[in-house]
C-alpha cells in the first residue's frame, strides 16, 4: 500500500465511530507506516537512501538535507505517532483528534505530485 | 506588528476616534467639539507613564540565595535573544524560586505571595541556609546595555522589609525599580505569569478580566474622555440643578406670599423658557400694569396737593379783584362810554363846523373852552374806563385761577383690598371743592374753607397710602432679593444650557461608540487569542467564538462567544479546568507579547499542569511561534514538556534545576540546538546502517549547522549584553552568508575579520570546520566518531564566547 492509501485508511478509521475505542491507535499505526515510506521517499529523492538506517538516522538525513519545516514535522509526527502506537506505562491514549491532528502533518510531507 | 501600535491595532486611540467623529452625520458640531476638546485634555494617555522606557529588554540571568527553595548562591543564565528556553525539575527543585525571585524583583511583589500571604511570611526565606538572602536579576536592554536589579533583606527582615535597586555596571546603585521606567509596561503586559494566576483569572470577576483586557487596548484614553465628559456634565449641572432648586425656593416663597406680583412672577417662573428679562421687571416694579394696587399706591402717596398758601393767595386775589371792579363803578360805566362816543361826535363837529350852538340841546355854545373842557372830560372818561376795565380782566382772571384751582383736584379710586378710610373723607371733600358758589366772595370763602379742606384730606390720605405701600415693600423686599439672586443663577444656567445639551449628546456618542470602539481594538487581540487556542485546544471540543467587551461600569465584563461541536455557548461555561488554563494562557498572551511591551521576554511559571498531553503538543507550538520574537522561558515540573521539545527536535534549550541536600540548587543545560545538532551527528556517524556516501553528504552538514548555530547563539547574546539592537544584528547574521563568516563575527564581532587565528589556535576548529565546508557533494572521507567529538569542543568553544 502506498503512502497515500494508508494514511486515507488511517483517516477513515477515526471519521467512523467503534465501540471498543481502539480506532485512535489503529490510525496512528496506519499512518506511522504512511510516515515511514514518505520519510524514505524524501530520503532517496535527496539521493540519501537509508533503507537500513534507524529512524532517528532517517530524521537526522532530512534535518541535514532537507528543508527545515519538513524536518520539524517529519520529527514532530513520528514522535506523536510512535507514542501513540505504543502503550506507555501512565500515560492515556492518544485522543482520536490528536492523531487526526498528526495525520494532517503526515499528509503536508506527501509528494507534491503523487 | 509594527512595534509603535499596540496589540497590532493600525490607528491611535485618538485617531480612532477622530475618524468615528468626521464619519459621525448625526452628531452636531458642538457636540464633536466638545469630544474633541475632552480628548485634547485628556492627552494620549500616556501621561502617566511619560517615565515608561519601552526599549526592547531581554532577561539574562536570575540568580538566587537564600530564598525559598534555594539556599547557597544559584545562577540561572538565560540566552538573553528570541528563543524558546525550558527549565524543569522535579517539584521542589527550586525552578519556581526563579521565577518568583524575578517576580519580585520587578513588581516587589508575587502573585503567589498576594494570595498566600500568611503562608508566605513564614516560608519565604530558604530554611537552610536563610543568610544571605538575595535577588540579583540581569537585562538587557536594547541602546543602553545591561541592568541588574537587586532585592537584598537583612538578617531580621521580614519580606516585604526589602531593599530593591537597580544598578547599571559601574555606575551606582538607584534605589526601586522606578527608574526602570517599567511601570506601567508592567501593569500592562506582565511578562511573568504563573499557573495559579492562570487559574485565577477567571475568578476575579468578570470587571477583573475586562480591565486587564482594556488596559492593553488603550482604552483609557477612552474612559478618561467619558469620565471627563462626565464631569464636565455634573459641572453643567449643577449650574442648571442650584438654579432650579434656586427657582423652587422662590416659588414656593411666592406661594406664600399675597402680593399680587407674585402670581404673574410664579406664572413666568414655571415657563420652560424662564423670561428672566421680564421677571427682573417685576421684581424691580418697571413692568407693573396701571391698574395694580402697587401702582394705585404709588400713585395716592404722589397725590398732588395744592399748597394752603396758594389757596389763600388766590382767594385774596379773588376778592381785591372782585373789590377792585366794583369800586371802578360798575353803574356808571355804560353811561361813561356812551358820554364818550357823544362827545368825540361833537368834537368831531366842532371841528368841522367851528364855534356855534349845540345841534343837541341848542342851548350851550360848543367853542374853544367846550372843547377844551369835553376833551378833558373824555380823557377823565377814558382813564376811568381802562381802570374798569382792566380790572374786569383782573376779576376774570382771578376767577379763572381760582375756578381752576378748585377743580384741580380729582377724586380718588379706590384700591381694591386696599383698607384707605381717608380716601371717602378726601373725595368728599374734593366733591364739596367741586361744588363752585356764586359770587366771588363767595367762591373766596368756599376755596378757603373747602379747598383747605381736600389739602387736609389729601395730606391723611397720602400718609396711609404710604403707610401701605410701605407694608408691601416689607414684606416684597425678601421675595424680591430673592428673585434677585436667582437671576443671575439662571443666567449662568442658560449660558450652560447649550454646553449641557452639547455635553450630554457628547457624552452619549461616546458611551455608544464605546462598545464598538473597543471591540474594533479587541479584534486582533482576539484573532491572536484564537490562534493560540486553535494550536491549545487539540482534544477539546470547545471552539472559541468572538471575544467581545460588553457593558460599562460595574456591569463590564468580556464575553468569550464558542461553539460546543457547531453548538453556539458561552465558552467558558463548558471548559474544563484544564480548559480554563489553556484559554487564559491564549489571552493572556497576546497582552504578554504586545509589539508595545518592552519587555520580550515572557516567562511562564508552571503553565501546563492542568494540561494533557495533546495540549502540551500544542503548547509547545504555541511557545515555539512566539520564540521567533521574543525569549520565552517556560519553568515545569512536568518532564512531559521537555520531551516533547527534546523528541520533536524543537528548537530550545532546556536547562535542568537539581536540588540536592541543604537545598544546594545546581542549573545545568541539558540541551541547546546547537549541541543537538552534534549529538545528531554522532548518531549518524554511530549508524553503521547508514550508507557512507550518505553519510560523508548528512554529516558535514550538520556539523555546519552546528557550528553556525552555536556561531550565532553566541553572536546574539553578546550583541543583546552590549545592548545592541536586534534589528541590526539580525542583518548582520544575514548578510555573513558563509560558515567562516558567520563565526567570524560570533568570534571577532565582524564577518570580513580574518579568523585563521581563532581557527588555527585549537587543531579540532580546524578540522570540524573543514568538514563542515565540504561541498554539496560530501567530505572526501567517511566522518569518523573522532570527528564528531572535534565538532562538539569547537561548538564549546563557540558557546563559551557568549
Amino acid at each position: 500500500m502506498s503512502a497515500v492509501v494508508l494514511l486515507a485508511h488511517a483517516q477513515q478509521i477515526l471519521a467512523k465511530p467503534r465501540g471498543d475505542g481502539l480506532a485512535p491507535r489503529m490510525a496512528a499505526f496506519l499512518a506511522r507506516q504512511a510516515l515511514e515510506q514518505i520519510i524514505a521517499v524524501r530520503c532517496e529523492s535527496l539521493g540519501a537512501a537509508v533503507p537500513w538506517a534507524n529512524a532517528r538516522s532517517r530524521l537526522i538525513v532530512l534535518r541535514a538535507l532537507d528543508t527545515s519545516d519538513a524536518a520539524d514535522s517529519a520529527s514532530r509526527a513520528w514522535s506523536g505517532l510512535s507514542s501513540a502506537c505504543h502503550v506507555h506505562a501512565f500515560e492515556l491514549q492518544p485522543s482520536a483528534s490528536e492523531v487526526r491532528y498528526l495525520c494532517g502533518v503526515v499528509a503536508s510531507l506527501l509528494p507534491a505530485s503523487p | 506588528m509594527s512595534p509603535t501600535s499596540p496589540a497590532g491595532s493600525e490607528e491611535s486611540v485618538q485617531d480612532v476616534i477622530v475618524r468615528l467623529l468626521d464619519d459621525d452625520t448625526k452628531l452636531d458640531e458642538v457636540a464633536k467639539e466638545v469630544v474633541l476638546a475632552a480628548l485634547a485634555e485628556v492627552g494620549d494617555g500616556s501621561r502617566a507613564h511619560v517615565d515608561t522606557n519601552w526599549s526592547p529588554t531581554f532577561l539574562t540571568s536570575i540568580k538566587v540565595s537564600g530564598f525559598r527553595g534555594i539556599g547557597s548562591t544559584a545562577k540561572l543564565d538565560l540566552h538573553p535573544a528570541p528563543g524558546l528556553t525550558v527549565v524543569s525539575g522535579r517539584n521542589g527543585s527550586g525552578k519556581s524560586s526563579f521565577a518568583e525571585a524575578l517576580e519580585l524583583a520587578l513588581t516587589g511583589t508575587s502573585y503567589r505571595w498576594k494570595e498566600k500571604q500568611a503562608l508566605w511570611a513564614e516560608s519565604w526565606r530558604n530554611l537552610h541556609k536563610p543568610s544571605p538572602t538575595t535577588v540579583r536579576v540581569g537585562f538587557t536592554r536594547e541602546g543602553s546595555g545591561p541592568i541588574d536589579v537587586g532585592v537584598d533583606w537583612t538578617d531580621e527582615a521580614v519580606l516585604a522589609d526589602c531593599e530593591i535597586w537597580t544598578q547599571v555596571p559601574s555606575q551606582e546603585r538607584v534605589p526601586g525599580v522606578d527608574s526602570l521606567g517599567w511601570a506601567y509596561p508592567l501593569d500592562l503586559c506582565r511578562p511573568v505569569l504563573s499557573y495559579e494566576e492562570l487559574g485565577q483569572l477567571f475568578d476575579g470577576g468578570p470587571s477583573k478580566l475586562y480591565d486587564a483586557l482594556a488596559k492593553l487596548l488603550g482604552l483609557e484614553v477612552l474612559a478618561e474622555v467619558e469620565k471627563k465628559l462626565a464631569a464636565d456634565l455634573k459641572d453643567a449641572k449643577s449650574a442648571r440643578d442650584t438654579a432650579d432648586a434656586e427657582r423652587k425656593q422662590v416659588l414656593l416663597a411666592l406661594a406664600d406670599s399675597d402680593d399680587e406680583r407674585a402670581p404673574g412672577l410664579v406664572t413666568r417662573l414655571n415657563k420652560r423658557v424662564r423670561p428672566v428679562e421680564e421677571i427682573l421687571a417685576i421684581v424691580t416694579g418697571s413692568g407693573m400694569s396701571e391698574q395694580s394696587v402697587i401702582n394705585a399706591l404709588r400713585a395716592l402717596t404722589q397725590l398732588e396737593v395744592v399748597s394752603v398758601e396758594d389757596i389763600s393767595t388766590c382767594a385774596t386775589r379773588l376778592r381785591t379783584a372782585s373789590v377792585a371792579a366794583e369800586a371802578a363803578g360798575a353803574g356808571v360805566i355804560a353811561a361813561a362810554d356812551k358820554r364818550v362816543s357823544v362827545l368825540k361826535a361833537a368834537l368831531d363837529f366842532h371841528d368841522e363846523a367851528g364855534d356855534g350852538d349845540c345841534p343837541v340841546c341848542g342851548v350851550g355854545q360848543l367853542d374853544a373852552a367846550w372843547a377844551q373842557s369835553a376833551r378833558s372830560a373824555i380823557a377823565d372818561d377814558e382813564a376811568a374806563l381802562a381802570e374798569y376795565r382792566s380790572a374786569t380782566i383782573e376779576l376774570k382772571a382771578a376767577r379763572t385761577a381760582a375756578a381752576e384751582l378748585s377743580s384741580r383736584f380729582r377724586p380718588a379710586q379706590a384700591v381694591s383690598g386696599v383698607d384707605l378710610p381717608a380716601i371717602e373723607a378726601f373725595n368728599t371733600a374734593v366733591a364739596a371743592a367741586g361744588q363752585l358758589p356764586v359770587g366771588d366772595a363767595a367762591l373766596a370763602d368756599h376755596m378757603e374753607s373747602k379747598l383747605v379742606d381736600v389739602v387736609g384730606a389729601a395730606e391723611l390720605l397720602r400718609a396711609q397710602a404710604e403707610q401701605q405701600l410701605a407694608e408691601r415693600e416689607d414684606a416684597w423686599a425678601p421675595l424680591a432679593a430673592q428673585v434677585a439672586a436667582w437671576v443671575p443663577l439662571e443666567r449662568k444656567a442658560c449660558e450652560l444650557d447649550g454646553v449641557l445639551k452639547a455635553t450630554t449628546a457628547a457624552k452619549k456618542w461616546v458611551t455608544d461608540n464605546g462598545t464598538a470602539f473597543r471591540n474594533m481594538r479587541l479584534i486582533p487581540i482576539a484573532e491572536r487569542a484564537r490562534h493560540i487556542w486553535s494550536l491549545l485546544r487539540q482534544e477539546s471540543n470547545v471552539e472559541l467564538g468572538d471575544i467581545t467587551l460588553a457593558g460599562t461600569a460595574t456591569k463590564r465584563r468580556v464575553v468569550l462567544g464558542g461553539s460546543v461541536d457547531g453548538k453556539p455557548t458561552q465558552a467558558l461555561s463548558v471548559m474544563s479546568q484544564g480548559e480554563q488554563n489553556a484559554i487564559a494562557l491564549a489571552l493572556f498572551l497576546p497582552r504578554a507579547t504586545s509589539g508595545k511591551s518592552p519587555f520580550r521576554f515572557i516567562v511562564l511559571d508552571d503553565p501546563i499542569q492542568a494540561m494533557d498531553p495533546a495540549k502540551i503538543d500544542g503548547f509547545v507550538r504555541v511557545m515555539v511561534e512566539i520564540a521567533k520574537t521574543h525569549q520565552v522561558v517556560v519553568f515545569s515540573h512536568d518532564d512531559r514538556l521537555a520531551s516533547v521539545i527534546r523528541e520533536t527536535g524543537v528548537d530550545a534549550r532546556l536547562v535542568e534545576v537539581v536540588r540536592s541536600t541543604e537545598s544546594q540548587v545546581k542549573t545545568r543545560t541539558n540541551m541547546n540546538p546547537a549541541k543537538r545538532l552534534v549529538n545528531d551527528a554522532l548518531a549518524v556517524v554511530r549508524d553503521k546502517d547508514v550508507p557512507d556516501d550518505v553519510q560523508r553528504r548528512v554529516a558535514p552538514s550538520l556539523f555546519r549547522m552546528a557550528l553556525e548555530e552555536a556561531a550565532k547563539q553566541a553572536y546574539f547574546a553578546r550583541q543583546s549584553r552590549a545592548g545592541c539592537s536586534r534589528v541590526e544584528s539580525e542583518d548582520n547574521w544575514q548578510s555573513a552568508k558563509k560558515t567562516r563568516n558567520r563565526l567570524a563575527l560570533a568570534v571577532l564581532g565582524d564577518s570580513k575579520a580574518d579568523l585563521t587565528d581563532w581557527v588555527e589556535a585549537k587543531p579540532w576548529r580546524r578540522r570540524a570546520l573543514n568538514i563542515g565546508n565540504a561541498g554539496i557533494h560530501g567530505a572526501g572521507h567517511v566522518i569518523s566518531k573522532e570527528d564528531a567529538s572535534d565538532l562538539d569542543r569547537a561548538v564549546n568553544d563557540l558557546l563559551a564566547l557568549q
